[in-house]
């Protein structure tokens, strides 16, 4: 796991993709069992495509969550602490779907004696449509700086700056 | 269907606002937390062994964030007093992260509709309804705050 201080971090750059799949039903109905969500859109094809009118039996919104969790925190590192995350659900996935978690830094705070980041986040499948657009905000440590806190307490964060 | 006046469609949402029921709480399983990890291909030794999250600086093995779910799954019962509209859409999340839920935790949920309104959507009324729900543990640390906008349509 990489180890980035608020130094290292440029505007606009991009951070490394996660790759996932392609979705299976064993996928879904993995996690499905482990988050006990019953819900049949999950596991019964018929009724997802003929009472809900989906396309298919559909990607859990909570693992698609998670993917894009880790893609932050494995960017973020040991030392970096992923404070805040948003997701808008606009686009399902389904069984066949190669998915691509990706970040970009969009923007950097500097809250002496720390550094937060913020990143523009999503899941794009194989044909590019990005269905669950995002953001993320990071706080790192300074370069010679003390480490974040854990348990995290934003209050630990100087003023914004300008 | 019944047709609803704007004024009857605003006095719905706005009789949401409030407390949802009463605080709910459950324990953060290992078996749930190695499930969750394996399900994602999510290897981080953080979720599997006890002594590596402990060098991480962690009380003890962390779950996957979105284990929060489980606690709306499993313990919140209730549904949206909506009487207009066909269906309600899962629109948003948000998370505020301060402590993870560690196995063997006994996470409290409070759930609170913080705001609800009515917007004009693109085929007609649109209700948007902003649910908090905040998340501590057994020692009363705030562990994470999870804000979530549904459609209603």
């Amino acid at each position: 796991m990489t180890t980035i201080c608020f130094e290292d971090v440029e505007v606009s750059q991009d951070i490394p993709s996660l790759f996932k799949g392609p979705m299976t039903t064993a996928h879904i109905m993995r996690w499905s069992a482990a988050m006990e969500n019953w819900h049949p859109i999950h596991f019964d094809w018929r009724f997802a495509t003929e009472q809900h009118k989906l396309p298919d039996v559909i990607v859990n919104g909570s693992w698609k969550q998670h993917v894009m969790l880790q893609l932050v925190a494995d960017w973020a590192g040991e030392t970096g602490w992923l404070w805040k995350i948003r997701f808008q659900f606009r686009g399902m996935n389904v069984p066949g779907d190669t998915l691509e978690a990706w970040g970009r830094v969009v923007a950097k705070h500097d809250r002496h004696p720390f550094g937060v980041v913020d990143l523009q986040i999503g899941l794009k499948n194989q044909k590019g449509d990005d269905g669950t657009p995002g953001s993320a905000s990071v706080v790192l440590p300074k370069r010679n700086g003390p480490a974040v806190p854990y348990p995290f307490d934003p209050r630990v964060l100087g003023p914004q700056k300008g | 269907m019944t047709e609803f006046s704007q004024a009857e469609m605003e006095r719905q949402l706005a009789a949401l606002i409030g407390p949802v029921g009463e605080p709910v709480s459950m324990a953060v399983e290992l078996g749930a937390v190695r499930r969750m990890a394996v399900a994602v291909d999510d290897f981080d030794p953080i979720h599997y062994d006890e002594a590596a999250a402990h060098k991480r600086g962690f009380r003890g093995i962390v779950a996957p964030w979105p284990l929060l779910w489980s606690w709306f799954f499993n313990c919140t019962e209730y549904h949206l007093d909506i009487e207009f509209g066909k269906a309600t859409v899962h629109g948003q999340d948000e998370y505020e992260f301060r402590e993870p839920l560690i196995v063997g935790d006994v996470i409290t949920v409070t759930t609170t509709i913080m705001a609800a309104r009515l917007k004009q959507g693109r085929t007609g009324p649109l209700g948007q309804v902003e649910a908090e729900r905040r998340f501590t543990n057994q020692h009363g640390q705030l562990c994470a705050v999870l804000k979530t906008t549904l459609f209603r349509r």
